[in-house]
C-alpha cells in the first residue's frame, strides 16, 4: 500500500545544486535554525577523501591533465547529466561542426567558451581558488562611467559578507596589501597569512615592483586564495601539487565539499544526488512550492515532486535560466537569460633571461591589480592580470616544448639539455578583462537539442563586445610592457584583436548574469537579496545575479552575496512576510 | 627488449636505459612501453627498428639515424617521438597532436627531475617549498 512519508516530500528550504552557492546557503541556514533543507543535485559522486583519491587516479588514467574535466570523466554522471567538455573551442569555419556538443550554438556570433562541472560540490572541485573582492565602482558602472549598470547593493552593502565569506572559504592573503585598494576597505585581516611567494615570484618582483607602464605604476600582490597557508578548518596547507585545476589533491583548497560534509550528519538536512530538476511551479497565488525532478540513478528513473515555502536556485548561470525558462517563471521582464557574461581572457608567454623553475608550487601566486581601475573605463575595460608558476599555462606544457623539439628533429642529450633549458624559464602573464551586461548574449532552450533525460539543452548566444576587445588590446600591450621590464624574452605574442578584426581569445569559466538583480523589477530579474520580483518565495544564488562582471574572479562576491541572500530568506521564515 | 632499451636510449640521450636493473620500476615500464609500440604504433615502430638495426655500428648512430631517408616517413618518425613521450612523460599520442594518453608511469617520467621540479600533481613536499631554488 502507498504511504506518503511526507518527511521526504515537504522541507522548508529545497536548493536546487550543491556547488558553492548552495553548500554554503544550506549550511549557514542550518546555523540559523533547524530548518528542515533539501539538496538536489544533479551530479552523483562523493564529497570524502576517498572520493577525491579516485578522481586524482582518474586524472592520470585520462592523462590531459591540463582539462577541468579530466579527473572527472569516469563518472557515470557524465553521460546522463552532461556538460559543457569541448566548450573552450573558438568557432569552426562555416558548414563545420562545433566540437562542442553540451551547448546548442544556434546562430551564436561566437562559442561561449566557459565550461562548468556538474558535481556534488560543483565548479568548485576544479577551480584555482583566486579570491578578489570586487572594487567600489564595479557596483556602480554606470553612475559612474555610464557603461553597463549598477547594482541595487554596493560595496559597503557587502563588505561585512565578503568578510564573513573569507572565513567561510578560508582565504589567505596579505591584508595591508589590498586594504584600500581603489577604494576597497576592508574592516579586517584575512584568516591566514597570504600565500609563500614562489621562486618565480620574486624574481619577477625585483624586476618590476615599482616600475611604470604608461601612467600606471605596477605593483605586484599576492593574490588572496581560498587555498590554506597554514592548517586551517581541518585542512592542511598547500602542499604546491601545481595542479590547482583540475583538482587540489590534498584539499588545502576550499572547495565546496566543505559545507556539505559539515552537512553529513545533521538529520535535517538532506543531499539527494544525481536527480536533475525538470520543472519548478507555482501555485495559485504564484508561490513557487513544487520542485519536480527525475532521478536517473535509480531503477526506473521515477520522477518524484518535493514542495517547500522557499526554494533557492542555486544551479549556475546556464542551468538556472534555463530551468527557469523550461518553467516559464520570473521572467515578467524578460530578462531571464540575458546578459550572460564571461571574463574575456588573453595570456602572453616569455622565455625569463633565467631559470624560475615552474610547476613547483601554486599554479598562480602572484598579481597586478593596478589595472583594474582608471577613468578609461568610460570606453574599454580594466583588466586583472596574474603572474603564472605554471609555465605557458594554457599556451605551453613540457609536453609541448617536447614536441617542438621533436618536430625539430631534436634527439639524444641535446633533447632534454635544450627542453630543461627553455621550460626552466617559461613564464606567463594572464589578464582577464570585463565585459559589459548585453541583452543580445544570452541563454535559452533549445528546440533542437536535448540531452540522455530528453531534457532541452542550453541554446547559447554570444559575442565578445568592443568594451572587452579595448581591453584586451590594453591588456596585451601591457604585458609585452611588462616582459620587457622583466628582460624577458616574449615567446607567443600574439596580438588578441588582429589587424583584421579577428579576435583571439580564452575563457576564464566565470559564467556571469543571465538573472541579474536590479531595483527595477521591469529590467531585472531579483531584487537586492536574490529575491525574484515575479515570485516572493524563490530565491537565486550564485553569479547569475551579478549585474555587472567586474574583472574579479566572481566566487568570493557570489559567495558573500549567498550569505546576503541567506540571511533574507531566515528573516521571511522566521517572519512569515518578505521585507 | 635490449634493442628497445638501446633506441630508446639513442633517441632520449638517457644513457642509463641501456643497462636496467631487471627488478626495477624502468624495467617494467620498458616491458609496458615495448608492447604500446607494437600495439599502437606497430608497422612505424618495426620500421623504426629495422633503421636502427643498420645504423646500430656506425660511429654516429644518433646522426645516422636522424639522416636515414626512411625516418622522414611519417609512421617511423612519429614511432620515434612516442618513445621519446613514453619515456620522458609517460604519455603518447597520434601523429601531428600533444600526446594526451597515459603510458601507465606518470610520476617516473624523466622529464620531472630534468627540469627539477614535481610530476605536476604530486608534490610530497610541505608548504612553501616552492619559494626556494631547488
Amino acid at each position: 500500500m502507498f504511504s506518503y512519508d511526507r518527511s521526504k516530500y515537504e522541507f522548508d528550504v529545497i536548493i536546487v545544486g550543491s556547488g558553492v552557492a548552495g553548500a554554503l546557503a544550506a549550511w549557514k541556514l542550518s546555523t540559523y535554525r533547524d530548518y528542515r533543507i533539501l539538496i538536489l543535485e544533479a551530479g552523483d559522486n562523493g564529497i570524502n577523501e576517498g572520493q577525491r583519491v579516485e578522481f586524482h587516479h582518474a586524472m592520470d588514467r585520462q592523462g590531459n591533465r591540463g582539462d577541468m574535466f579530466a579527473p572527472y570523466l569516469e563518472l557515470p554522471s557524465r553521460n546522463m547529466v552532461p556538460g559543457p567538455e569541448k566548450a573552450t573551442a573558438p568557432k569552426p569555419p562555416a558548414g563545420q561542426p562545433f566540437a562542442e556538443k553540451y551547448y546548442d550554438y544556434g546562430e551564436t556570433p561566437d562559442t561561449f567558451r566557459a565550461g562548468y562541472n556538474r558535481l556534488v560540490g560543483g565548479s568548485t572541485w576544479a577551480w584555482r581558488g583566486n579570491t578578489p573582492r570586487f572594487l567600489p565602482t564595479d557596483f556602480r558602472m554606470k553612475k559612474t562611467f555610464g557603461v553597463g549598470r549598477d547594482w541595487p547593493i554596493d560595496y559597503d552593502d557587502l563588505e561585512d559578507y565578503y568578510v564573513e565569506a573569507e572565513r567561510e572559504l578560508g582565504v589567505s592573503g596579505n591584508h595591508e596589501e589590498l586594504d584600500g585598494l581603489f577604494g576597497a576597505h576592508r574592516s579586517r585581516p584575512f584568516p591566514m597569512p597570504g600565500q609563500a611567494l614562489t621562486y618565480s615570484d620574486q624574481l619577477v618582483k625585483q624586476r618590476i615592483d615599482g616600475k611604470k607602464v604608461g601612467d600606471t605604476t605596477i605593483k605586484v600582490t599576492t593574490t588572496p586564495q581560498a587555498r590554506n597557508s597554514q592548517p586551517f578548518d581541518g585542512r592542511p596547507a598547500c602542499e604546491g601539487h601545481s595542479n590547482c585545476i583540475p583538482l587540489c589533491p590534498s584539499h588545502a583548497k576550499y572547495d565546496a565539499t566543505v559545507h556539505l560534509r559539515r552537512l553529513q550528519h545533521n538529520p535535517n538536512v538532506e543531499l539527494r544526488s544525481g536527480c536533475v530538476v525538470t520543472l519548478l511551479a507555482k501555485d495559485e497565488h504564484g508561490r513557487v512550492t513544487q520542485v519536480h525532478y527525475k532521478r536517473w540513478n535509480a531503477p526506473g528513473m521515477p520522477a518524484e515532486t518535493v514542495r517547500a515555502p522557499i526554494v533557492l536556485l542555486a544551479a549556475h548561470a546556464i542551468e538556472t535560466p534555463k530551468l527557469l525558462l523550461m518553467s516559464n517563471l520570473a521572467n515578467s521582464s524578460d530578462q531571464v537569460g540575458r546578459n550572460l557574461m564571461d571574463h574575456i581572457q588573453w595570456e602572453v608567454t616569455a622565455l625569463f633571461d633565467q631559470p624560475v623553475y615552474p610547476f613547483r608550487g601554486p599554479q598562480s601566486v602572484t598579481a597586478i591589480e593596478s589595472f583594474r581601475e582608471g577613468p578609461f573605463r568610460n570606453t574599454r575595460s580594466g583588466f586583472r592580470m596574474t603572474i603564472g608558476n605554471d609555465g605557458w599555462g594554457r599556451a605551453g606544457s613540457p609536453a609541448k616544448i617536447i614536441d617542438n623539439l621533436l618536430a625539430k628533429k631534436t634527439y639524444g642529450p641535446q633533447l632534454l639539455e635544450q627542453a630543461s633549458h627553455e621550460i626552466t624559464r617559461m613564464i606567463r602573464l594572464s589578464f582577464s578583462t570585463e565585459m559589459l551586461p548585453s541583452r543580445d548574449n544570452r541563454v535559452q532552450v533549445s528546440s533542437k537539442l536535448d540531452d540522455a533525460l530528453k531534457l532541452p539543452r542550453p541554446l547559447i548566444t554570444f559575442g565578445v563586445d568592443e568594451y572587452s576587445k579595448g581591453g584586451l588590446t590594453a591588456g596585451f600591450e601591457a604585458s609585452k610592457a611588462i616582459f620587457k621590464l622583466m628582460n624577458a624574452d616574449l615567446a607567443e605574442a600574439e596580438a588578441p584583436v588582429q589587424p583584421d578584426g579577428t579576435l583571439k581569445w580564452n575563457t576564464a569559466a566565470h559564467i556571469m548574469g543571465t538573472c541579474i538583480m536590479g531595483k527595477d523589477p521591469k529590467d531585472s530579474v531579483v531584487d537586492s537579496w536574490g529575491r525574484c520580483h515575479d515570485h516572493k518565495n524563490l530565491f537565486i544564488a550564485g553569479s547569475s545575479v551579478f549585474a555587472t562582471g567586474a574583472t574579479a574572479n566572481p566566487t568570493l562576491t557570489l559567495a558573500a552575496i549567498t550569505l546576503r541572500t541567506v540571511k533574507e530568506i531566515h528573516h521571511q521564515l522566521r517572519h512569515g512576510h518578505h521585507r | 627488449m635490449d634493442e628497445f632499451l638501446k633506441l630508446s636510449s639513442l633517441l632520449t640521450g638517457l644513457p642509463s636505459l641501456e643497462k636496467l636493473d631487471p627488478q626495477s620500476v624502468e624495467s617494467r615500464m620498458a616491458r609496458d612501453y615495448l608492447r604500446l609500440m607494437k600495439e599502437q604504433f606497430g608497422p612505424g615502430f618495426d620500421a623504426l627498428l629495422a633503421i636502427f638495426r643498420t645504423v646500430a655500428t656506425s660511429p654516429d648512430p644518433l646522426k645516422a639515424l636522424l639522416q636515414d631517408p626512411g625516418f622522414a616517413n611519417e609512421p617511423v618518425s612519429t614511432a620515434a617521438k612516442q618513445i621519446v613521450n613514453l619515456w620522458l612523460l609517460s604519455q603518447y599520442g597520434g601523429p601531428g597532436k600533444l600526446p594526451d594518453q597515459d603510458g601507465g608511469f606518470y610520476e617516473k617520467g624523466f622529464v620531472w627531475p630534468a627540469i627539477q621540479a614535481h610530476p605536476i600533481g604530486f608534490s610530497h613536499r610541505n608548504y612553501g617549498y616552492w619559494s626556494t631554488k631547488p
